[in-house]
């Protein structure tokens, strides 16, 4: 290992910090995901679910100005449908599974959407 | 030179600049569902909107381990962490996450305590990509 210091100035200097991405073999992905002794403990959640909310979450941030009639309610979204809304997310939760869903994105529309804002924690 | 090397990469959506990732939370017995999350490298612990105590198995908010927690403009709150169990694209992950009863439908922030502290990651957010290797 290099023993040499990092400094701020060097660990952030731009010329010369580069970073690659190194492409995973599925099957290494998938050990990596499952691993050994993994169980299946119950009939809707057999696996991990790296794809959980992904479409979902794209969809809710590129069409908020499609959300004003759920504006501060929370909703449940699958693929890119709003499938359940309510005034809590238990409500919300609670109707998806109703409908036989799962892995749904759950989550509570601004109350104005697509309002220019920014947010800081 | 340095060199890091990912093993993952995660393209999120970014309107408002702020780095929005679902997070998948598995109740016992009841169908699994994902949340909005959004890192945020300036927290220093994960916190979780109330509204999803239940679900995350936890009965008592007061029955974790009570911290003071201030937030950006410096307001003290009484927090309680508990150990949570998430999925974050694909890998399990038990972080602790604080919670607060006066936060009432407040976003999702994974923190560096537990959740950035068990991974290699870095953002490009011009090309709105996340790295990271877990």
């Amino acid at each position: 290992m290099d023993s040499t210091a990092i400094t701020p100035a060097t660990y952030f200097e731009p010329a010369t910090h580069r970073y690659s991405v190194r492409e995973v073999p599925r099957d290494e992905t998938t050990r990596a995901i499952e691993p050994e002794g993994f169980t299946q403990d119950a009939p809707w959640q057999p696996r991990t679910n790296a794809h959980a909310g992904v479409e979902e979450l794209a969809w809710f941030e590129e069409h908020q100005g499609e959300l004003a009639g759920f504006a501060g309610r929370w909703i449940a979204v699958v693929g890119q449908q709003v499938i359940a809304s309510a005034d809590t997310f238990s409500e919300a939760y609670d109707e998806a599974c109703r409908l036989n869903h799962s892995d749904m994105l759950i989550l509570p529309v601004p109350r104005h959407p697509g309002e220019d804002r920014y947010f800081i924690a | 030179m340095i060199q890091l090397h990912f093993a993952h990469q995660h393209i999120y959506s970014s309107a408002d600049h702020t780095v929005n990732v679902p997070i998948r939370i598995r109740p016992s017995g009841t169908p699994p569902f994902a949340e909005r999350a959004i890192l945020d490298t300036g927290a220093a612990i994960s916190r979780f909107d109330k509204s999803i105590l239940a679900r995350l198995g936890i009965s008592d908010m007061k029955s974790g381990v009570p911290k003071k927690v201030y937030v950006a403009d410096n307001t003290e709150y009484q927090g309680y962490i508990h150990e949570v169990d998430i999925e974050f694209l694909g890998r399990p992950m038990r972080i602790p996450a604080v919670f607060c009863d006066d936060w009432d439908r407040v976003n999702n922030l994974l923190g560096m305590e537990g959740f950035f502290q068990q991974m290699l990651a870095a953002f490009d957010h011009a090309r709105r990509r996340f790295y990271f290797s877990a």
